[in-house]
């Protein structure tokens, strides 16, 4: 229990969520649920079976014209982020 | 030992379409952080991507430029990894089904034509630019979607100097079918290396490394050069080459380890469940190919065979698109084709790199520029003359014949008044006409500097010249 409990929240850590103590054990239901459908998926023999990617075999035709329409604020776009500096979200730094 | 380089180039190179690969915000450069972009570029829950028209046809074009084989049915996956440049976790790029494959590029070096084989071209967007600092990063999304083509060749470049006469030539195909500016320095033509030695003969690949994020091309055969020897290095002492990802040092000259690559790196690949196939209409793939603009090889012979330019002045004007697009303005009312590409070539070229400025910066026309070279003709202006008028106009925009009135340029040609003066000039400088008739050749030098001096540089020098010799051999006669 205390096992997935720093499992999951070193997941929301990574995933940058805020997971309360409160949160947990309803967090840990649906985990259990969600492993439980996947076990269950795995039970599925699907040697043979290709990939399918699409529900529909359909091809569609459409492109967009290269035209410019949409622009957000820079409020709107930065409203979300915890941390700014010049205009731009603050993130720590991971050099890839 | 000798030993041979393998090289892989995969290139990435920015579209510049209006609006981004899959949003309907701007493809900009250096505008100010986070204005130029919407929801899809951010991703914000609940968006969906939809495939920019233009971006398809941009890749089409070089598809066609390399030769390759066109997938007309377009087909897009997800690249899973999680990194703060990537807002929505994964790239959408084309994994499975690149819209084109098998092509080559043929390049020369040292006087050598060899055919560069390029595995693929494919279509993806490009991440958001970060900025690092001691103890944070800073985000700006401004380049979050914009339309992206990846080439990859095949391990088939085996020098550096063929690495960097292949990029060359690919930038080349970019800006001749007009879908990039192509500026390695501002990013929009970004280029990583795959390189791994063996001793020659061998036919067994050895261990490679990638070296990532070259911003030009200089360093990217900087960059082979040095791997190249670390790697011999290494192996000459009995050592392995390890599997890892570099980067090239720009003030060391050096390639510096960043990450080992245990395994292939792995990124989930998998179909974009949000973009269904797409089925491009045959006959306007078809289109695209009928308007290709005339790429870089075929003006260069035009050049030659048409306008009677030499092979390296052909070769030169090609290799500044910009210049060669305004000698095609020039030369539709200009059959000088020769003064042209001098001017062009020379002092146009010169102005431009003294200022580090592009064409397009300066006033000059095409039109001023064959009236400039009517007035050489017509030999109202001497070429020393016109390079001044050409200064100017680029400099102020004024139209050449004003500049030409303004400064009192004009050149004197008339037999008469020419005559006149230079027989004055004569009989102030007996000393001159004895060094003349003693086989002194300075003399003439000498005698039209005399009458560059009285008429202020206005003298045409070709009758000048005719004119002083005559009236000379009279004298002595």
């Amino acid at each position: 229990m205390t096992e997935m409990k720093t499992m999951l929240k070193q997941l929301a850590r990574d995933t940058m969520f805020d997971i309360s103590d409160d949160e947990m054990p309803a967090l840990i239901e649906e985990y259990n649920m969600f492993m439980n459908h996947v076990q269950f998926l795995e039970s599925i023999d699907t040697q043979d079976v290709e990939p399918l990617a699409f529900p529909y075999e359909v091809e569609t035709t459409f492109l967009r014209e290269d035209e410019v329409s949409h622009i957000i604020s820079r409020e709107d776009a930065l409203k979300n982020a915890k941390s700014i500096q010049d205009y731009q979200i603050k993130v720590p730094k991971v050099v890839k | 030992m000798n030993f041979e380089q393998i090289i892989g180039l995969e290139v990435h190179c920015e579209l510049k379409t209006n609006s981004k690969m899959f949003s309907a915000s701007p493809v900009t450069f250096g505008k100010e952080p986070n204005t130029m972009i919407n929801e899809i570029d951010m991703a914000m829950p609940g968006i969906l991507p939809v495939l920019n028209k233009r971006a398809v046809e941009y890749a089409i074009r070089v598809c066609y430029a390399l030769h390759m084989d066109i997938d007309e049915l377009l087909r897009f996956d997800r690249k899973n990894y999680y990194y703060s440049d990537l807002p929505k976790g994964f790239q959408i790029t084309q994994e499975q089904f690149p819209i084109g494959k098998n092509g080559y590029l043929d390049i020369v070096v040292d006087g050598k034509t060899k055919r560069i084989e390029i595995e693929r071209l494919h279509m993806e967007e490009d991440t958001a630019k970060q900025f690092h600092y001691d103890s944070y990063s800073l985000i700006d999304y401004n380049r979050s979607g914009i339309p992206l083509i990846e080439i990859v060749t095949k391990p088939a470049i085996r020098s550096g100097a063929e690495a960097s006469a292949y990029l060359e030539k690919l930038r080349q195909v970019f800006l001749y079918t007009d879908v990039s500016d192509a500026k390695m320095e501002e990013g929009s033509m970004r280029c990583d290396i795959n390189i791994s030695i063996r001793p020659l003969g061998s036919q067994k690949f050895g261990t490679r490394t990638e070296i990532k994020n070259l911003n030009s091309i200089s360093h990217v055969q900087q960059a082979i050069e040095f791997e190249s020897l670390r790697q011999e290095k290494i192996i000459l002492d009995g050592g392995k080459v390890l599997q890892e990802t570099r980067r090239f040092d720009e003030k060391r000259k050096e390639t510096v380890a960043m990450r080992i690559k245990e395994n292939v790196a792995n990124y989930k690949y998998y179909p974009e469940p949000n973009i269904l196939p797409i089925r491009l209409n045959h006959q306007w793939v078809m289109d695209i190919k009928e308007r290709l603009p005339i790429m870089a090889e075929q003006r260069e012979k035009i050049y030659i065979d048409k306008y009677g330019l030499s092979q390296s002045e052909a070769h030169r004007l090609i290799s500044y698109k910009e210049l060669s697009d305004f000698y095609e303005e020039t030369v539709k009312n200009c059959s000088r084709y020769k003064i042209a590409c001098h001017l062009l070539l020379g002092e146009v070229l010169g102005y431009l790199n003294k200022k580090n400025i592009s064409l397009e910066e300066t006033k000059l026309t095409p039109h001023y520029l064959s009236e400039i070279i009517e007035y050489i003709d017509e030999e109202m202006i001497s070429s020393k003359q016109a390079k001044e008028v050409l200064e100017c106009v680029m400099t102020e925009g004024k139209k050449p014949q004003c500049i030409i009135e303004e400064k009192g340029m004009k050149q004197i040609s008339d037999v008469d008044i020419l005559t006149q003066l230079i027989d004055q000039i004569l009989d102030n400088n007996e000393k001159s006409i004895r060094d003349f008739s003693s086989g002194k050749d300075r003399a003439i030098g000498f005698l039209v500097g005399q009458v560059m001096k009285e008429t202020k540089g206005q003298a045409n020098p070709k009758i000048t010249n005719q004119l002083l010799l005559k009236l000379l051999k009279e004298r002595v006669q």
